[in-house]
């Protein structure tokens, strides 16, 4: 008799709502498009995030020990190995920090090349991330398409350097050795088609109205909110920030060439998109206007063989295809460096995630982490 | 004893058809997707990769049979089975060829005269093995997966439900083979009359089948492969074969009602020159059309979310079904006062 | 096995007495000139700030730990250094003072970037950051992982990038690959290094 008193005083509908939990889904760290090893743990209400944590470090593999203990120029091939996706960037940024620590002038010759080459490692990134990024949509003919061109910037690489992935490209002082011939070539045939292919893409996408669906509106950060959560990059460009390392503090040759810098309006997932297809426009300007004006001389500087900067500490950052890649050195003379420690760009980029994920359903987790555009290799480090 | 016999024959044939098709609708994905795509898909396994449906059939066969410790393993077991038995029993009332197809025997299994309804809800129960199968597993991507599955078709077949009406109306009958035969004497297919209803259908059809862009049960980005993440070997199989098998299913269903099934095009002019051709070659090649598009749309279109997909299907679909139902239903009326 | 071992012996070398340079010592370290905001940073926490100096065209200045948040508050609210573009820490086991901490921050309004150095001693507690540049919050958390030095009032003070339950800190100069935490890799990956010949058990 209690029993049926009992049911009849209980409230059924508020139990039900009491007795619904929120589900923890682990979202990572093998699943398809949390890209590479990040470990999500999503606090889930029905399908919206309530709460989430990354859990990063599952690639860490101690490069900035690592440095500590090899010479200044043995360190080199290792920051290949952060963002293995645009391998050319993280070389130039690690050399250009020594280069500055040790007072090493570069000759115009290399300082073109390494333009050239890191603004096709800029295009390569970008077309990796347009790939992976519209496959995590569902837009799987895109992934392909962006991998085909992304083969010709490979077969260019391996023209100039012998490897495909992690270059190496650049030496202290300059380059290894002078581009091989046919390079200008290569890299003029591949301008010629850019245009087209990225067209390509856009039609596939720009208009797409389930692309619009999925990211006008998703992941919106406001300036001052991405400017305090430290992104950089396309992805502080997208909320309008108009900052680039290239036009703020010029490296290299940068200040001799012209482009423009694209922003966004709204901060959203469909912004960063469109401004890094514009950057890859860019890019392809920068490379037409540096490969027209490779001026003669060495390809290198004459720089000791074993290197010894003097006592002192140096910050120097470049614009990397992800954001701001700098690396921060201590000299105590000898040759090796007192401490390297890198500021990867994708590491302050994944703190925005919780961010701007939060109210979000899963799947726009997904698109997010698409449009951070992170490495893991640069964030475990 | 014979028409025992001659049922027992169509049941043979029609059955290894529609393995033999569902096989080779994998191919047939993989080729057309390849091409798109720029790349050549399969070309190892025979010549330009036609033996790859059998050496794939093969492999999950031999595979391992995993089950994962903490399923409910009974219902694990079986949730594939459901999926894939209500795939097949499908084909029992789809009309491949006319009354007089088949050398005379009659092109279908059966005609029975509610047969559209009876598909249809057949299709619908193979959901059960989906949630069965998501929520066996015990796990959680299979357990969102299934429930949104679940959501999903069941707000799908409302509006598909529908719009399978209006031609209904104009044949008067559930009768597959009298629905085609309607349209014989109507003299135009029902995907003039009733073209509202036809996309509508279609859009339904593609997210019944959990295909691009309504593939979220089985969003591998996002939720790894949904309802099948735990499954492996030949019970993998059984849904990718009954997954398949609806593709092919709706798509015989939106030839039979709205393309006029075994019907000839345009029998006026070309009745002379075609005659030649059986009825259930102009049925597959409306098939073949159907999946074709299929195919093309999961080539093209990223995916939809899970809100946008049920917002689509209740604030647009359903409506637009409602009313071209209404409307049909009013047109007749004023046309037989 | 033969890799370790190399490994061993290079970080072995690696440890040996550095030979003094026998050239004259550059020095780099120029004194600040004309720095609006040193100006007015050694006037406005006379007590916290140290010492300025410009390297390679940047500056650094040097502070003591008290009352950062003050100091750090006033740079991004009046000076505008609205971002914080980096946070580590520099192990110098020989030095009184044991650990540096070292802040990066970076003005959008005029393309400036700032290097604030601060020494502390070993367990010794720095205030959070992480409450004026929210990007502080992992940086803070990673020099936790790496170097073992604690923030007070830190939101979610956890290791990183290491799993939560490793012993040793390894950016710190003392730690070596021998000193790793074996009972960590012996708990989870069943694996127990000789420290010596790098063979495993």
């Amino acid at each position: 008799m209690d029993e049926v008193k009992n049911i009849n005083k209980t409230n059924f509908a508020e139990e039900f709502v009491d007795a619904t939990e929120e589900l923890v889904l682990n979202m990572g760290p093998q699943h398809p498009s949390t890209h590479g090893v990040l470990r999500v743990i999503l606090k889930l209400h029905h399908e919206k995030v309530v709460d989430l944590d990354c859990d990063i470090g599952y690639l860490h593999r101690g490069v900035e020990k690592i440095s500590e203990t090899l010479s200044y120029k043995l360190a080199a091939p290792y920051m290949d190995r952060l963002d293995y996706i645009s391998a050319v960037s993280n070389n130039l940024a690690y050399i250009e920090t020594i280069e500055k620590l040790a007072g090493v002038e570069v000759p115009k010759k290399a300082q073109y090349i390494r333009v050239i080459l890191t603004e096709l490692a800029r295009i390569s990134s970008h077309l990796l991330w347009l790939a992976t990024h519209a496959l995590d949509i569902g837009a799987m003919t895109v992934f392909l398409y962006c991998f085909r061109e992304r083969e010709e910037i490979l077969n260019i690489f391996e023209m100039v350097t012998g490897a495909r992935l992690t270059t190496n490209a650049f030496r202290i002082g300059g380059l290894p050795q002078d581009v091989p011939e046919g390079f200008e070539k290569a890299v003029k045939d591949f301008c010629e088609i850019l245009p087209g292919r990225i067209s390509e893409y856009e039609a596939l996408l720009t208009k797409n109205r389930i692309w619009l669906a999925r990211t006008k509106n998703v992941g919106v950060i406001s300036p001052e909110d991405a400017i305090a959560i430290g992104l950089t990059g396309p992805s502080l460009r997208g909320s309008g920030v108009k900052w680039d390392l290239r036009k703020a503090h010029p490296y290299e040759s940068y200040n001799e060439f012209e482009f423009d810098i694209p922003t966004g309006e709204n901060g959203d997932t469909y912004d960063r998109y469109l401004v890094r297809l514009e950057e890859m426009r860019q890019a392809r300007r920068i490379i037409l206007q540096a490969i027209d004006g490779i001026p003669e001389g060495d390809f290198t500087a004459k720089v000791p063989k074993v290197l010894k900067p003097p006592k002192g500490e140096v910050y120097h950052s470049i614009e990397a295809p992800k954001g701001e890649l700098g690396f921060y050195v201590i000299s105590d003379g000898s040759t090796k460096p007192y401490r390297v420690k890198i500021k990867g760009p994708s590491f302050y980029n994944l703190q925005a995630l919780k961010k701007m994920c939060l109210g979000h359903y899963v799947a726009d987790v997904v698109a997010i982490i698409g449009t951070l555009d992170i490495v893991l290799g640069e964030i475990d480090r | 004893m014979e028409f025992l016999l001659v049922v027992v024959v169509k049941i043979v044939i029609i059955l290894a058809f529609i393995s033999l098709g569902v096989a080779y609708l994998t191919y047939l994905e993989r080729k057309v997707i390849g091409h798109m795509q720029v790349r050549l898909g399969p070309m190892r396994v025979g010549w330009h990769g036609l033996l790859q449906p059998i050496a794939d059939g093969l492999k999950l066969v031999i595979k391992e049979d995993i089950i994962p410790t903490q399923s409910d393993k009974l219902m694990f077991i079986l949730a594939p089975v459901i999926c894939f038995l209500h795939a097949f029993l499908v084909y029992t009332f789809i009309p491949f060829d006319g009354p007089k197809g088949f050398w005379g025997y009659g092109g279908y299994i059966s005609d029975v005269n509610v047969g559209l309804l009876f598909i249809v809800a057949i299709a619908s129960v193979g959901v059960v093995g989906i949630i069965l199968g998501g929520w066996a597993s015990n796990s959680k991507y299979p357990l969102l997966g299934s429930l949104r599955s679940v959501a999903q078709l069941v707000s799908y077949e409302v509006a598909m439900g529908l719009a399978i009406m209006g031609p209904i109306l104009l044949a008067g009958s559930l009768s597959m083979v009298d629905i085609v035969k309607a349209q014989e004497k109507m003299g135009v297919w029902f995907f003039v009359p009733q073209i509202v209803a036809f996309i509508i259908y279609f859009i339904c059809g593609v997210a019944e089948t959990n295909r691009a862009p309504f593939d979220l049960p089985e969003a591998e980005s996002e939720l790894v492969g949904g309802y099948h993440t735990e499954y492996s070997g030949f019970r993998f199989a059984l849904y990718f074969l009954a997954e398949y098998a609806n593709m092919i299913t709706v798509s015989a269903i939106a030839a039979t009602v709205f393309l006029g099934g075994w019907l000839m095009p345009f029998p006026s002019i070309l009745g002379p020159y075609l005659s030649f051709i059986p009825g259930f070659v102009w049925f597959a090649l409306k098939v073949f059309f159907f999946l074709f598009v299929y195919l093309w749309i999961r080539a093209t279109f990223p995916r939809y979310r899970f809100d946008q997909l049920m917002a689509i299907g209740w604030k647009i679909l359903l409506p637009l079904a409602i009313a071209n139902l209404l409307v049909t239903s009013f047109i007749i009326l004023y046309l037989k006062m | 096995m033969a890799e370790e071992k190399n490994k061993n012996d290079s970080l072995e070398k690696g440890k040996a007495p550095r030979k003094p340079p026998k050239k004259e010592e550059v020095n780099l370290y120029e004194e600040i000139k004309d720095f609006d905001t040193f100006t007015k940073v050694k006037e406005k926490f006379a007590d916290i700030v140290l010492d300025g100096k410009r390297i390679r065209e940047q500056h650094i200045f040097y502070i003591k730990n008290e009352n950062i948040l003050d100091f750090f508050k006033y740079l991004r609210d009046e000076e505008k250094y609205d971002m914080l573009a980096d946070l580590t820490a520099i192990d110098y086991p020989d030095r009184e003072k044991r650990f540096a901490i070292l802040y990066n921050i970076y003005s959008f309004k005029k393309l400036e970037r700032l290097l604030v150095r601060m020494d502390i001693a070993d367990g010794e507690e720095v205030e959070t950051v992480s409450e004026i540049w929210p990007s502080a919050n992992w940086p803070e958390r990673e020099v936790y992982d790496m170097f073992g030095i604690k923030f007070k009032n830190h939101p979610d003070l956890r290791r990183i990038l290491l799993p939560e339950d490793w012993k040793t800190h390894p950016l710190r100069k003392d730690f070596d690959v021998k000193n790793r935490d074996q009972d960590w890799m012996e708990r989870h990956l069943g694996i127990r290094e000789d420290v010596n010949s790098g063979e495993v058990k």
